[in-house]
C-alpha cells in the first residue's frame, strides 16, 4: 500500500493530509503554524496509528503560496512570504527591434526594476504571424550584449516577437549567449511561458528568471524537512496556480506558476471531499467568514483570463478566479457563476464549519440563495492539503496555428506531443499520460484564419524511484520491527 | 491645452467611456503613449479655428488585428513615415494630427502618433465615439474623399493607395495590411483645415479629458453616483443599475458589412433602486440599443456604456458575462450623426437592427 501526503502552507495556519492510492483521505490535520516541519510532524503522528509509516509515502506535495504573496512581494521589504528577497540579477533580451513603442521594463515599478534587472536590450529578431522572420536575428548584437553582461548576471531572459508561432530565434539566441557566457546562470525563454502579448510574456520571463534561484533555495528547505522525517523515498511535488502539480525541480523553474496554488488546491480538494465536479467553493477564514468564492468546473477551479499583475508588473499569468465578497456571500455566489442555475456551495478552509453553523438550520442542507445546498464536507479545513495530494500532473502546450497551412495535421500533432512531453517533464506517469483538453480559439480580424491552440495532457504522478520488490522488502523490514 | 503624462489616465478613462463597449480598451495603448510623451514631450491640443486654413489635417489610427498588435507593438513612429508620404502627395504641409476614433485604444494611440510626428493634435476626431467601420466617420458625411489611403508598418514600409471609390480603397488597403502581417497605421480622409472645420467632430479630445476628470473627481463615491454625475454634466441618462442575467451566445453572420457581422443580446435585471426593472441590450461590436417594456430607451449612434459597479471600469462588449453588476449610461452622440445621411451610416439599421433611431428617453 502506498500513500500520498499533501501539505498546504497558505499563511498563519497550515494543513496536511494523507491519501491512500484510491484517493481516500486517511488522516487530515489543520492547525496554527507556518512551518512545514511542525505540520509534517503533526500529520505523521496522526498517521502512525493507521499503520502508515514515512517509508510508505510515495509522494509529498506542497502547496506553498496563495494570492496574497503578490502583495508581499510588492512590499518595500521585498519579503515574498516564505521566499526571502534574494532575487537573481537578470539581463533582458528582446528580439524585435521595431517594438520600441514600449521598451523592455517600461511598466515596472522603478524599485522592482532596479532590484532585478542589470541590463536590457532590444535587438533585431523575432517572427511574423506566418512563421517567417520578423527581422533577421542580430547575432553580432547578441555577442556584444553577452560580453557586456558576462559575470554580472545570474540569469538571462529572452523574449522574441511571436515566439508562440515559432521559438526559432529564441533558441538560436540562447545558444549564442550560452556559448559566450559559459555555463554560468540560467537562460529563460519566453515561449516556454507561452501565450500572446509580447510585453506581458517578457515581464513574466524576466520575473521567473529573477525568482528561480531563491525559490529553488526555499524548495530545498522543504526537501530537507521531508528527508529529516524519514520521507526520503518520496518524490516531492509542488502545486501550481491551476490546481495541478509538478515535480519540485520542474516547478521551481516556473516560479510564477506557483502563485495562487493553495487557493487552487482548496478548490480541487473541495471537489474530492464532496464528490462534486461542478459547484461553487467558498474559501473561509478562521473566524468563519467567507473571503472569496471560486467556481469549480469539471473538477478544476475557474481561472482568470490573465493580465495578473505581480508586484505591479503585468504578466499575463492566469490564476484562480476568486470573487471577493463585496456586498454579501449570496451576491458573490451569483457573480462567481456562469449562468443563473443553482449550484452546491462547498465551504472549505479553517472556518468552514463555523460558517455553516452560523447559518440558520433552515438554510443548511437546503439552500442559500443561488445554491442547491450548503455543505462543509468532512476534513473541509484541510481541503487545500487534500487537493494538493490528489491533484494530477498536467503539462500544457500553446501555439498559434494557421488553419490553411499545408502542414496543419503535423502541427496539431506536434502541439499534442509537446503537451504530453510537458506533462512527463512535470513528473506525470509516462504510461498514464492522456490528453485532458484540446482547445482552438480563433484570433479575430486576421486575413487568414488562425487559431491559438492550447493542449493540456496529464495523469497521476510517476511512481517513486523505488517500486515493486525493493519497496516491498523495505516495508517487510519495517513491519517486522 | 497640452496633454502630458499627468493627464493621460483621465484622458484614457474618458476614451473608454466614449467607446460604447467597443474600440478596444484604452489601457492597451496607454503605455506606448506614456513612453511617447516622456521622450517627445507634451502634445499641444489645438482648435481647428487656430490653424492655417490651407494646412493639412491628418487623421491617423492603428488598424489590423489586436492579436497581432499585442506582439508587434510597433514603434509609435509609424506616423512619421505617413506624414512624409502625405506631404509629398498633396504638396502641402500637415499642420495637425487628428484622432480617427476617440473611443477606446485609438484615443491614446493618436496622442502617441502625434507626439512622435511632432505634430499638434486637433481637438477633434472622426466619430466622437467608436465604430467598427473605416467609413463610419463624420468626414464621409461631409463628402471628404477618403483617398488616398496611406499605410505604414513598424518597419517603415509605406503604401499609398489611390482609388476612385471607397470600396476599392478599402479592398486595396486591406490587401496592403495583409501584406504587412495584419497590423499597421493608416491615414485616410486627409483634408485641409478649412475642410476639417466643417467635416469632423469638434472638441473630442477635451471631451474625453473632461469625462475622465469628472470620474476622477468622484473617486471614493459609489460608481452609480459617479455615472449619474456624468449623465448630468454631459446631458445623458443613467438608465439603470442592474445585474447581467443572460448573455446570449455570440452570433456571427456573413453580413455584407463588417459593422453588422457580430450580434448578441444581454438581459439586465434591476438591482438596488431599480428592483423589478429589466433592460434588454442589443450588442454588436459596440452596444447598439437598449429596450425596456417594449420601448426603445436608447440606440446607436448615441453612446451606450456599461460600468462595473465594483471596479468602475467600463465593461466592453466582449467581456460582458453573467453575474456582473453594472450601471448603464447613455450619452448623446455628436449632432452630425443625427442627419439622415448620418443615421444611414451609423444608425441601428447600419448594424442590422430592424429599428429606427430613437432619441434618448428617460424611463
Amino acid at each position: 500500500m502506498s500513500y500520498r501526503l499533501g501539505v498546504a502552507l497558505p499563511g498563519s495556519r497550515s494543513a496536511a493530509a494523507v491519501l491512500d492510492h484510491d484517493g481516500r483521505v486517511v488522516v487530515a490535520v489543520e492547525h496554527e503554524t507556518e512551518t512545514a516541519e511542525s505540520v509534517l510532524d503533526a500529520v505523521l503522528d496522526a498517521a502512525r496509528p493507521h499503520g502508515i509509516t514515512a517509508s510508505k509515502i510515495d509522494h509529498v506535495v506542497f502547496a506553498v503560496t496563495d494570492l496574497r504573496v503578490m502583495d508581499a512581494l510588492a512590499a518595500a521589504t521585498g519579503y515574498w512570504r516564505g521566499w526571502p528577497g534574494r532575487l537573481a540579477k537578470v539581463a533582458a533580451v528582446r528580439l524585435g527591434a521595431a517594438t520600441t513603442s514600449v521598451p523592455p521594463l517600461t511598466l515596472w515599478p522603478p524599485e522592482m526594476r532596479d532590484r532585478v534587472v542589470v541590463a536590457s536590450t532590444c535587438l533585431s529578431g523575432g517572427a511574423m504571424l506566418d512563421g517567417s522572420d520578423y527581422e533577421p536575428l542580430d547575432i553580432e548584437g547578441l555577442l556584444a550584449f553577452a560580453r557586456q553582461i558576462s559575470g554580472t548576471v545570474g540569469a538571462v531572459a529572452i523574449t522574441g516577437v511571436f515566439s508562440s508561432v515559432t521559438p526559432r530565434h529564441e533558441l538560436a539566441a540562447a545558444e549564442v549567449i550560452r556559448e559566450e557566457m559559459g555555463a554560468s546562470g540560467a537562460i529563460l525563454l519566453s515561449h516556454e511561458y507561452g501565450g500572446l502579448g509580447l510585453v506581458e510574456r517578457e515581464n513574466a520571463t524576466i520575473m521567473q528568471a529573477a525568482l528561480t534561484a531563491p525559490v529553488a533555495e526555499e524548495a530545498a528547505k522543504l526537501l530537507t524537512a521531508v528527508n529529516q522525517r524519514g520521507l526520503s523515498r518520496a518524490e516531492v511535488f509542488l502545486a501550481r496556480s491551476d490546481g495541478t502539480i509538478a515535480t519540485l525541480d520542474n516547478a521551481v523553474t516556473h516560479p510564477l506558476s506557483l502563485l495562487g496554488a493553495t487557493d487552487a488546491t482548496s478548490v480541487v480538494g473541495a471537489a474530492l471531499l464532496s464528490d462534486e465536479q461542478d459547484a461553487l467553493v467558498g474559501l473561509t477564514k478562521v473566524d468563519g467568514t467567507v473571503r472569496a468564492v471560486c467556481a469549480l468546473t469539471d473538477g478544476r477551479p475557474r481561472m482568470t483570463v490573465g493580465h495578473t499583475k505581480v508586484t505591479g508588473v503585468p504578466t499575463g499569468l492566469s490564476i484562480p478566479a476568486l470573487v471577493p465578497i463585496h456586498a454579501s456571500v449570496e451576491e458573490a455566489i451569483d457573480r462567481a457563476k456562469d449562468a443563473p442555475g443553482d449550484l452546491p456551495l462547498l465551504l472549505v478552509g479553517p472556518g468552514a464549519r463555523t460558517f455553516v453553523q452560523s447559518l440558520s438550520p433552515r438554510i443548511v442542507g437546503t439552500a442559500l440563495a443561488g445554491t442547491v445546498r450548503v455543505e462543509s464536507p468532512v476534513d473541509a479545513e484541510a481541503a487545500a492539503a487534500v487537493g494538493a495530494a490528489a491533484a494530477p500532473v498536467v503539462g500544457e502546450a500553446r501555439r498559434i496555428v494557421p488553419l490553411n497551412s499545408p502542414h496543419l495535421d503535423e502541427i496539431r500533432a506536434a502541439v499534442r506531443e509537446a503537451a504530453r512531453a510537458s506533462a512527463m517533464r512535470a513528473g506525470a506517469d509516462p504510461a498514464k499520460v492522456a490528453l485532458v483538453c484540446v482547445e482552438e480559439k480563433p484570433l479575430a480580424y486576421l486575413s487568414d484564419p488562425t487559431v491559438m491552440m492550447r493542449v493540456r495532457a496529464g495523469g497521476p504522478p510517476r511512481a517513486g524511484w523505488m517500486s515493486g520488490k525493493a519497496k516491498a522488502a523495505v516495508h517487510a523490514r519495517e513491519d517486522a520491527r | 491645452m497640452r496633454l502630458n503624462g499627468g493627464c493621460l489616465a483621465d484622458f484614457a478613462r474618458g476614451c473608454d467611456v466614449l467607446a460604447a463597449g467597443g474600440g478596444g480598451y484604452a489601457a492597451a495603448t496607454v503605455p506606448m503613449t506614456q513612453v511617447a510623451l516622456d521622450t517627445q514631450g507634451p502634445v499641444d491640443v489645438v482648435d481647428l479655428a487656430d490653424l492655417p486654413s490651407d494646412g493639412l489635417v491628418m487623421p491617423c489610427a492603428y488598424l489590423g488585428s489586436p492579436a497581432v498588435w499585442v506582439e508587434r507593438i510597433g514603434t509609435g513612429r509609424e506616423s512619421i513615415a505617413i506624414r512624409r508620404q502625405v506631404e509629398q502627395h498633396f504638396g502641402a504641409e500637415v499642420v495637425a494630427m487628428m484622432c480617427t476614433e476617440i473611443g477606446g485604444s485609438n484615443g491614446p494611440a493618436s496622442v502617441a502618433l502625434a507626439a512622435n510626428a511632432r505634430l499638434p493634435l486637433a481637438d477633434a476626431d472622426g466619430m466622437g465615439r467608436a465604430f467598427p467601420g473605416i467609413e463610419q466617420v463624420a468626414m464621409q458625411i461631409a463628402g471628404v474623399h477618403p483617398g488616398p489611403s496611406v499605410l505604414a508598418d513598424d518597419h517603415d514600409h509605406v503604401v499609398l493607395v489611390q482609388a476612385d471609390t471607397g470600396d476599392w480603397l478599402e479592398r486595396l488597403a486591406r490587401s496592403a495590411v495583409k501584406a504587412f502581417g495584419d497590423t499597421g497605421v493608416s491615414a485616410e480622409y486627409v483634408m485641409t483645415v478649412e475642410q476639417a472645420r466643417e467635416s469632423v467632430v469638434v472638441g473630442s479630445i477635451s471631451r474625453a479629458l473632461r469625462i475622465g476628470r469628472v470620474l476622477a473627481g468622484c473617486a471614493g463615491t459609489p460608481v452609480v453616483t459617479a455615472v449619474r454625475r456624468l449623465a448630468a454634466e454631459f446631458s445623458g441618462i443613467c438608465l439603470m443599475e442592474g445585474k447581467v442575467n443572460l448573455v446570449s451566445p455570440l452570433r456571427t453572420n456573413a453580413a455584407p458589412r463588417f459593422a453588422a457581422n457580430l450580434r448578441s443580446t444581454a438581459l439586465l435585471d434591476g438591482i438596488n433602486g431599480d428592483d423589478g426593472r429589466c433592460l434588454r441590450v442589443e450588442v454588436g461590436h459596440e452596444y447598439l440599443a437598449i429596450l425596456e417594456d417594449g420601448e426603445v430607451r436608447a440606440t446607436t449612434p448615441d453612446i451606450i456604456t456599461l460600468f462595473d459597479v465594483y471596479s468602475g471600469d467600463v465593461v466592453s462588449t466582449d467581456s460582458l458575462r453573467y453575474g456582473q453588476r453594472v450601471v448603464v449610461l447613455a450619452l448623446p452622440c455628436p449632432e452630425v450623426w443625427l442627419q439622415p445621411a448620418g443615421l444611414e451610416l451609423v444608425g441601428p439599421r447600419a448594424f442590422g437592427l430592424d429599428l429606427d433611431y430613437h432619441p434618448l428617453a428617460a424611463p
